[in-house]
């Protein structure tokens, strides 16, 4: 198998010297995954995603990204290959247009000016806000805003997208076309990190998912098979999605389904052969 | 971490009422002022360090403060022993009257040099005091005795909010610049001095319009839980003078008018040659 793109190593980070966030995290990360991070808010969902682009770094460990470790590597270059995309978008606009906004990355990557603006303009078109290029930021609806930051990441054309909680305060359409992209994304080629409480997210878009509780990780695996590990999510105060409850409580369909649209096509071929 | 964070704790300082707490300050100030010996104001200074090491601060938490400290402290003690007349000289020179600022500076005097300490010295005490206070001093308790001294609800309340909103936009503004250097944003790392500075003004905007919305999302918040309803009001917590905060203020009292009687009448922390 090829070098994971992003390797944790037995990594612990405090805070402080009270506050111990993550304890003896390993994870492999290869290129061309999707995967999703759940688990509780203060899980250290959050902070282990910040040590995939070097934002933090380990107190004890070490995490290499595509071969470099963070703790020697300047941040920059980092950044160039794991792109990430913040919770709060208040956090992350800071320029007063919508193009400028998008070209900040692609010009802090010193590309020529042309360059910038193919970028720009692809990036703006992948999340539907053609158009908007000369408005503020700050008219854009929240939903809106959101995809703008997503878009300032693409812009950085990065190997690998961590997106922290894309759905939060986003309409079931926003949702959508949040999960379609990172699934288009992923078909590119591209690695995708997704964080997120959104059970039915997670089971549409995600192909491995790694359960965090408490600063360590619980269940790392194939989306199928931690969904459906009862136990182990009700440890971690997680449901999964209503879906695979049914599946659970009748407990006589030969397949493990994630997605209502999965669901309806099993039960109606059940159906037919009968 | 900031200056105006609060940390908990049971010293006696702690448990003092936040007014003889701020009679404790007004006091220091006067104290300050009327002595100008470095002998007198060394010990009010070692004071207040003591204070701080007792309700066991983090020095380390706070080194950006204490550095831009430091640098004024320089600046302030050089000016001082340069500028200040004084009659007895330790060294003779003389700088030519064509460079600017410097020039007709003749000599460094004994007066300049203990005025140079006695500046520093104040400096420090008054910068050092005020936050021992707010260290100290729970939010709730320091915005009830503001109002218990008279100042009007809605100002305390303003004032207490203001208060209340540095640490968040100190965390608002660590997560902005977490957020350009996301972005390939390197000035902050490997930069000229002259960038840094730069690297900080796109910081303003966001943290303007997110302290505007805050400000809005409180008024909202505040309006609709009937904000102002009543003329007079109740409060949750209640502070009450007791015997040992009576005894602390009458302390601090007596203190610095004898200080003050005697440095009037007898010229005491004065510094004479």
């Amino acid at each position: 198998m090829a070098e994971p793109i992003i390797k944790v190593e037995d990594v612990w980070f405090q805070y402080s010297p009270e506050v111990v966030a993550l304890k003896e995290i390993n994870l492999e990360i290869h290129s061309g995954e999707i995967l999703a991070l759940i688990g509780q808010n203060g899980g250290g969902k959050t902070t282990l995603a910040k040590h995939f682009n070097g934002l933090l770094k380990p107190t004890k460990g070490r995490v290499l990204v595509a071969g470099m470790d963070t703790k020697e590597t300047p941040t920059h270059k980092i950044v160039a290959k794991v792109g990430y995309v913040f919770q709060n978008p208040a956090h992350q606009i800071f320029m007063s247009t919508v193009y400028e906004e998008v070209a900040y990355g692609p010009r802090n990557l010193e590309l020529s000016e042309e360059e910038v603006d193919r970028r720009v303009k692809e990036a703006l078109k992948v999340v539907g806000l053609e158009g908007t290029e000369e408005m503020h930021p700050y008219d854009l609806d929240y939903g809106k805003r959101k995809l703008l930051t997503v878009a300032s990441v693409l812009s950085m054309n990065p190997e690998v997208f961590v997106l922290d909680e894309p759905t939060t305060g986003q309409d079931h359409v926003g949702r959508r076309v949040l999960s379609d992209l990172c699934i288009k994304l992923n078909k590119e080629g591209k690695t995708v990190v997704v964080i997120t409480h959104d059970m039915r997210f997670v089971a549409r878009t995600a192909k491995r998912v790694v359960l965090m509780a408490e600063g360590r990780i619980l269940k790392d695996g194939p989306v199928e098979e931690v969904l459906y590990d009862y136990e182990t999510l009700r440890k971690a105060f997680i449901r999964p999605p209503q879906v695979v409850e049914l599946n659970l409580k009748v407990g006589k369909f030969p397949e493990k389904f994630l997605t209502v649209d999965e669901a309806a096509e099993m039960i109606r071929g059940i159906l037919k052969s009968r | 971490m900031s200056l105006v964070h609060y940390y908990p704790g049971d010293s006696f300082f702690h448990k003092l009422d936040p007014r003889v707490k701020m009679l404790w300050l007004a006091c220091m100030f006067v104290l300050s002022f009327i002595f100008n010996h470095p002998l007198h104001l060394g010990v009010l200074f070692i004071s207040v360090l003591f204070l701080w090491i007792y309700m066991k601060i983090p020095f380390s938490e706070l080194k950006l403060f204490f550095k831009a400290l430091t640098i004024v402290a320089i600046v302030t003690f050089f000016f001082q022993l340069l500028f200040y007349p004084g009659e007895h000289a330790i060294v003779s020179f003389s700088i030519p009257r064509w460079i600017p600022y410097f020039g007709g500076v003749t000599a460094i005097t004994i007066e300049g040099l203990v005025n140079g300490i006695a500046m520093v010295l104040r400096l420090f005490i008054i910068v050092l005091t005020m936050p021992v206070i707010t260290m100290s001093t729970s939010l709730e308790h320091l915005i009830i005795s503001l109002i218990r001294m008279g100042m009007p609800y809605e100002i305390a309340f303003a004032a207490t909010t203001a208060l209340n909103l540095v640490p968040v936009l100190q965390s608002d503004a660590l997560k902005i610049i977490d957020a350009q250097k996301a972005r390939a944003f390197t000035a902050l790392e490997r930069g000229s001095f002259k960038d840094k500075i730069k690297a900080y003004v796109p910081l303003i905007v966001p943290l303007m319009v997110g302290s505007l919305k805050k400000g809005q999302q409180l008024e909202v918040a505040m309006e609709s839980r009937a904000f102002g309803a009543y003329e007079s009001r109740t409060y949750l917590t209640e502070i009450r003078m007791r015997s040992i905060d009576y005894v602390f203020a009458a302390f601090f009292v007596i203190i610095t008018i004898l200080c003050l009687a005697l440095r009037i009448l007898k010229g005491f922390g004065a510094f004479r040659l």
